[in-house]
């Protein structure tokens, strides 16, 4: 194995198996503001105050979101899923999916940038970074001084609030698959379970080290999506751009200073764009994969910009054919309406008008029929057949429902209840059915039949279900 | 190494995320036999156990994969 002093051979066929022990080279990101930090605050606000909020939100006298995996019942405000609904969750992954790829052929890596956890948690880790220890320069001399009581100090400052942020964050990733009121309370006397208390320690211990220690990583070597993204650009796609041919060649000057007379671009070579990127590409290299799109380095460039007196947009979303000049930058919007967005459009608006429509449609009230494995056929008083069936009733209301149930298929089939068929609010129970009939004219053997079950109440919910009647 | 094992570890990981959300969508737990006997631990520990059982299965996949893919001459 190479030492990381040695750099990976040149046009070995594995450079991979030579970088394996690379160290990596510690990113201190700058702190940026402008247009595009603005969203990215906002985006993390909005994400985290529904992710650690929405826990606690009530519904119905219940927890609004539940992954209920207990009773095998998944609540979404007033929604109810059941295993039976699988299709849903299904649906919704495919619906997940597509978006991505519009937004990507659009505009590039806008998940990443904005929404992904992984950057929104790195975020925040940042910020904590920052509040305790200051921003770039002041950390990597924190990082380069002896330890001390200080520097002690500080780390001991920081990982701290690191662990107890990652700490919450376990703790409300597990409140949405046990009750996190339920969860509170056995937190707070000490009685949480095993399990509840593993997951709340590895979500925690995933959180803390993806967005302390890992970071830019995560992103380089660990997602798939950072590998394929790629498939889904074209020319016309929004990305994070240098303009070259506006920037170089590339120098220092002074403000006053007169570019042309220098024979320089406009690019004054400060490595602000560098010196923001949370994954430290340079992007005056050309676009490259670890660009995450979260326009930091545009947000920088435009501060220098404006300092100088220069026209902003040195670094600026544009598309490839634009910056080829195929077509002005104004004329960008007209080029969004191509093929293939249009395609991922449709197709997405389909998926999502199924997917409502099956909700829309979506019975409250499911029917199983199984037959009575015992007997096939029992004698009843004056020459009468029975055959002895169970129902299970799987009611998907938040309301106790009562359910009647008929019989077709044979003529003369007559329904025997032994109760008033009852299912509580949310629940499945089963309660044996016998169907009885005088088989005087009819063939032995086995007969379709079928079960109709309705609402007692609101008779247009109402299930059918099939099964078979035996004659001897 | 440290790639190594998050090349393993990773995929794997999410892997198994999903096959056990499939596989215990399907299955109820309670309707698990092991080794002849109804299951009796809680839910919660079964699922637990089938994620880390899922997850196994997917690393040494992943890991003879990557073995493959290294010791390739």
């Amino acid at each position: 194995m190479s030492s990381p002093q040695q750099p990976p051979a040149a046009g070995t066929t594995e450079p991979l198996e030579a970088s394996l022990y690379e160290i990596r080279k510690k990113i201190y990101p700058r702190a940026v503001s402008g247009w595009f930090a603005g969203w990215r605050v906002a985006l993390v606000l909005a994400t985290q105050i529904a992710f650690y909020g929405g826990a606690w939100l009530t519904w119905n006298d219940r927890q609004a979101i539940l992954f209920d995996l207990v009773s095998r019942k998944f609540y979404i405000f007033g929604l109810v899923f059941w295993p039976q609904d699988f299709i849903f969750l299904t649906a919704l992954l495919i619906i997940s999916a597509y978006a991505l790829f519009l937004f990507t052929a659009v505009a590039g890596r806008l998940w990443c940038g904005y929404a992904c956890p992984q950057t929104v948690y790195t975020e925040i880790f940042l910020w904590i970074e920052r509040m305790v220890e200051g921003d770039r320069v002041q950390r990597m001399r924190l990082d380069q001084q002896a330890a001390g009581a200080r520097k002690v100090g500080l780390k001991a400052a920081k990982h701290g609030i690191w662990i107890a942020l990652a700490l919450w964050t376990g703790f409300t990733f597990v409140g949405y698959f046990t009750p996190i009121r339920t969860l509170a309370g056995s937190f707070a006397s000490w009685t949480l379970g095993p399990w509840e208390t593993f997951w709340i320690f590895f979500y925690a211990f995933a959180t803390y080290g993806n967005a302390g220690w890992m970071r830019e990583q995560v992103c380089k070597y660990m997602c798939p999506y950072a590998r394929f993204q790629s498939v889904m650009f074209d020319p016309d796609t929004l990305v994070i751009t240098y303009d070259a041919q506006r920037g170089e060649p590339r120098g220092s000057r002074g403000r006053k200073a007169d570019p042309k007379a220098m024979g320089l671009g406009d690019c004054v070579d400060c490595n602000v764009c560098v010196q923001v990127c949370p994954t430290g590409i340079d992007i005056r290299k050309g676009l490259q994969y670890e660009c995450i799109g979260c326009a930091a380095c545009i947000d920088g460039c435009n501060q220098v910009m404006d300092k100088m007196g220069y026209a902003r947009g040195l670094i600026r979303y544009s598309t490839e054919n634009a910056v080829n000049g195929k077509y002005a930058d104004g004329d960008i919007p007209r080029h969004v309406a191509r093929p293939r967005v249009l395609v991922y459009v449709v197709l997405l608006g389909l998926i999502i008008a199924a997917f409502f429509g099956g909700l829309w449609l979506r019975s409250p009230l499911k029917v199983d029929v199984m037959r009575d494995r015992g007997a096939m056929v029992r004698d009843a008083a004056g020459g009468r057949l029975e055959n002895v069936y169970r129902l299970q009733f799987i009611n998907a209301d938040e309301a106790p429902r009562r359910y009647v149930v008929e019989a077709s298929g044979l003529p003369g089939l007559e329904v025997v209840l032994p109760q008033a068929i009852e299912v509580p609010a949310a629940s499945t129970r089963a309660y044996p059915v016998l169907l009885r009939l005088n088989p005087a004219g009819i063939a032995t053997g086995s007969h379709p039949v079928t079960f109709h079950v309705r609402d007692a109440d609101r008779p247009e919910v109402r299930a059918d279900e099939s099964s078979r009647f035996y004659i001897r | 190494m440290g790639k190594q094992l998050m090349w393993i570890l990773w995929p794997s990981f999410l892997v198994g995320g999903i096959a056990v959300g499939v596989f215990f969508t399907l299955i109820d737990p309670q309707e698990l036999y092991l080794l002849g006997q109804p299951v009796h631990w809680s839910p919660t520990a079964v699922y637990s156990t089938g994620f880390f059982l899922f997850w196994a299965v997917a690393a040494a996949s992943s890991a003879l994969t990557s073995y493959l893919r290294h010791t390739e001459k």
